[in-house]
Order: C-alpha cells, then structure tokens, then sequence
C-alpha cells in the first residue's frame, strides 16, 4: 500500500472548479499524492509523452490517470485512445470521471481501454462520496511502475 | 367481266360481231331467286349470222358471293370496334399509368418525408443528449461550491465562537452567516437541483427513442404485481386498496411496459384524494380496441378538470404541484412508450371522483 501512495495523479479537466473540487475530495480521502493537473487532452497527453511544455521532462512513475470527456482541443476519449494505442503507455490506468452518462459514452471509453468509468453527480454530497470512494480505491489498487 | 343486261348484250352483239360477251338476269322462280350468266357470240359467215349462246347457273356462285361479302363487312366492322376497344383500353392503361405513377410520385414523397422527420426526430433527441449534458457541468460547479460555501460558513461560526471576538461582531457575524447567507445558499442549491431535476427527465425522454426495444410476448399479470409489491409502502402508508384483475399477454417491450405501468399506478397513488380511502383497480376490458386488449388503471383519487385532461400528455404539465414531486414529464413518457408499441393511450377522469387510464397495446407480432 505504501507503494501506491506514491503514485502521481494527473488530471485532465477543463473546468477549473471542477478540477478544484475533485483535489479537494480527493484529499478530504486523506489522499497525499502529487496531483498534476492539464487543462485538457493534449496537454495530457503531452505530460505522457514528455512533449509539449513538458518536454524534457520524463513522467513519473507510477502514474495514474483521471480524463474528462469534453475538454478542447483534444477530448478525454482521443487521449486515451492515444494513451492505449502506444504500448510505452498503454499499461498506465485511466479513470473517465465525467458528467456524461450516455451509455454509448461508457462503451466506446472501456473499448478504447479504460480502467473505470464513473459519472461525476450534480448532488455535491454523492460527488463528494464518489470522489472520495475513487480516492480510498486508488489507496488500494495496484499501478505498475516502471512503464 | 362486267355484267350486263340482257338488251345491253344484244346491242353490243350486233354492233360488233364475232364478239363473246356477257350478261346475268335474275329470275324469279317462286321464292327462289335464280341467277343465269349469259355468255354470247355472233359470227358472220356466208352472210349468215350464227349466234352461239351459253347460258350458265350462277346462283350458288353469286349466294356464297353476297355471303362473303357480307361476312367481310361483318368482320370488317368487328375490327373497326375491336380497334377502338382496343384504342380505349390502350387510352385506360395510359391513364392508370399515370396514376400509379403519381402514387408512386407521391409515396415517394412521403417516404422522404417520413425520412426525413425521423432524421430530425433522432437530431432533436442527440441536440437534447448533449444539450443537457452540457448543462450539467456547470450545474456541478453550482451545487459543489454552494455547498463548500455552507462549510466556509461553518469555519467562520467556529471563529466567531473564539472568546476574543467581540460579542458585538460575534452577534452580527452569526446573523449573517445563519439568516442571510444560509438562506441565499439554500435557495441557490433548491434552484439547482430543480433544474437537475428537469434535466435528468429531459434525458430520460430523449433516452424513449434511443433505447432499443425487446420485443417479445408479455405476460402482463407478474409485471403489475411487481410493481405493486415495490410499491408496498407507499400503498400501506397511503391506506390504498389495489386490485389487479387477470391482464392479457402483449407484444413489447417488458421493461418499457413496467415503465408504463409503473407509472400510470404511481400516478394513481400520487393523486389520492386524502378524504377516502384510496381504491385503485387495475383491469383489462371486455371489448378491444382497433383489435387490441385494453388495459386500464382506475382511481378514485382527485380526478382532473376537462382542461386539465386535454393537456394531460403535455410536457411539464402538473396539475397537483403540492401533491407529490415531479417534473410534469411521466405521462409524456407513458405516452411516447405506447406510441412506440404502436398502441393508443387515453384517459376518462371527473373531477372530485378520479381518473382511469386506457392502454390498448398489441397482442401479437404486427404481421
């Protein structure tokens, strides 16, 4: 379990209150890790792949990931898409946290190869419990090092 | 060979002899007509005349004549009638040509038509899918920072409770955060709820013609006691009586008609009248409707006015508000879930007295 503290959490979230309140669920769960957050897919992808305004800058590992789905430039859906197709990176999980809950939304996302699927409720007490949940399950759950 | 009268014959005999010629009489004989063909010749020989003359019958001849003739003309004229019958069904079979090709013209039309209504029908439901979709997320922004605002409120009593905060700004602090700030935030969160609320119905009605019907025979009768025995609490808290009679098999969807039952006993539980003790009955009619069993949910709740029933089926319509929550969307959906079935809904309802709805659903597989 300590192993997995250390994993850096990136967040890819266009909406800068959204991307505030799931930090800070995340560590009302008691979550420590770094969290990076991108604006959106690209720069996400970018962070991956060392490229962009990160270039030169190897990405951490381990690492897990958090993917709005509507975000410009490049949505949730296309960088993971990008993210699975590379097998450099194709290990590093990828959780959907987004307010669609179309379900043909959730099929393409887990065929594209993501880890979880979850929707983020406009009830603030259920967002704050489903933030919190995913942060003690990304207490627990094993994310391989050394992609 | 011209025939000839006899006194033409013998003219012409005798102006140029040595000349055969010809001519036919008719006799009478009795009813019998005869006709002889005279055929003469003259020769003059050592000054004497010499005529041959031969007579032949030619009445058989001249008959099968007039009969032929006769028969050529008959046929003639056939022909000329069958020509113009035929012209005239040649004229008829142009005209229905046309007509059908109008008809094709027109069901043509139609079907571009109906094409092209499905196809808005189907952009209307994905503009709706990700128009609400798109509202959300601000909405989560609206409901989440009200919410953190309450908790900042929190933070700040606990500040003002110090024991060195002047009890003059304590008293006017504490005002503040729990009559206007409490009050501002709880409207902000009941507004933004209401409007989740809305959305997540509009999704709802969108998600009607999207999801993929399974159809197949339905045994009605489990459905309605399912629904029932879910709805248990509500009927004991309520002091509602619910009968369902023996309800017939349809051809559907089973978890869009449990949508529709459900909603259609909800409804009749919803809208009780609190002075009697509720009685709903739930049934199928002895005669069909355009060949289809008719199911219906009977109350004896509030009922409805006559202008309340028009708009029954209308989006956002309520007519009880205080009665019980909703967004005015359940008989709309009832309603496109029926249509989508190909079966008909209506209801009768007096006011004071209570409603009964009337779903007529097919029976069978459409042939």
């Amino acid at each position: 379990m300590a192993d997995a503290v250390a994993a850096t959490i990136l967040l890819a979230e266009d909406d800068d209150g959204h991307a505030m309140l799931v930090q800070r669920n995340l560590r009302r769960a008691g979550i420590l890790n770094e969290i990076v957050r991108t604006v959106d897919g690209q720069e996400a992808l970018d962070y991956v792949q060392s490229k962009g305004i990160y270039a030169g800058k190897p990405r951490p590992t381990p690492l897990v990931m958090l993917f709005d789905i509507n975000m410009p430039r490049m949505d949730g859906i296309q960088a993971l898409a990008h993210i699975k197709g590379d097998p450099h990176t194709r290990s590093i999980p990828i959780v959907m946290l987004t307010t669609t809950d179309d379900p043909r939304e959730i099929e393409r996302c887990y065929q594209a190869g993501c880890s979880l699927y979850i929707t983020k409720p406009i009830d603030y007490e259920q967002f704050c419990d489903v933030i919190q949940r995913l942060g003690l399950f990304l207490q627990i759950v094993q994310i391989p090092r050394g992609q | 060979m011209l025939d000839h009268s006899i006194d033409t014959l013998v003219k012409e005999l005798r102006g140029s002899p040595q000349h055969w010629s010809k001519c036919s009489e008719q006799t009478l004989i009795g009813e019998f007509t005869q006709i002889l063909e005279v055929s003469a010749s003259t020769t003059a020989e050592n000054g004497a005349v010499k005529y041959a003359v031969a007579l032949h019958d030619i009445t058989e001849r001249k008959r099968y004549e007039a009969q032929i003739a006769a028969r050529a003309s008959e046929l003639l004229q056939k022909n000329f009638e069958l020509e113009r019958l035929s012209n005239s069904m040649k004229h008829a079979k142009d005209e229905a040509e046309q007509v059908k090709e109008q008809a094709d013209n027109l069901n043509q039309q139609l079907s571009k038509v109906n094409d092209e209504l499905i196809k808005k029908k189907e952009e209307n439901e994905a503009f709706l899918y990700s128009v609400t979709h798109d509202l959300r997320s601000p909405l989560v922004n609206l409901q989440g920072f009200s919410q953190e605002l309450l908790s900042v409120s929190d933070d700040m009593r606990k500040l003002f409770n110090e024991p060195e905060c002047p009890p003059q700004i304590k008293k006017r602090g504490l005002m503040l955060l729990d009559e206007d700030m409490k009050g501002s935030i709880n409207f902000i969160q009941a507004g933004v709820m209401r409007l989740s609320n809305i959305m997540d119905a509009l999704l709802r009605l969108s998600r009607v013609g999207r999801v993929e019907y399974q159809l197949q025979t339905v045994d009605l009768n489990p459905i309605v006691q399912r629904i029932i025995d879910s709805m248990n609490s509500i009927i004991t808290q309520k002091g509602a009586r619910i009968t369902s009679g023996p309800l017939p098999s349809t051809w559907g969807d089973p978890t869009a008609l449990e949508q529709i039952f459900a909603n259609l006993i909800g409804n009749a539980l919803n809208y009780l009248d609190p002075n009697r003790p509720g009685v709903i009955e739930i049934g199928c009619l002895a005669e069909q409707r355009d060949g289809m069993p008719v199911c219906y949910v009977k109350d004896n709740g509030l009922g409805m006015s006559e202008q309340a029933r028009t708009n029954l089926f209308r989006m956002f319509q309520r007519f009880h508000p205080g009665q019980a929550k909703g967004e005015g969307i359940g008989l709309n959906l009832v309603k496109r879930m029926v249509e989508r079935h190909e079966g008909q809904i209506w209801a009768e309802s007096t006011e004071g007295e209570g409603t009964a709805f009337f779903v007529a659903l097919p029976n069978r597989m459409p042939a």
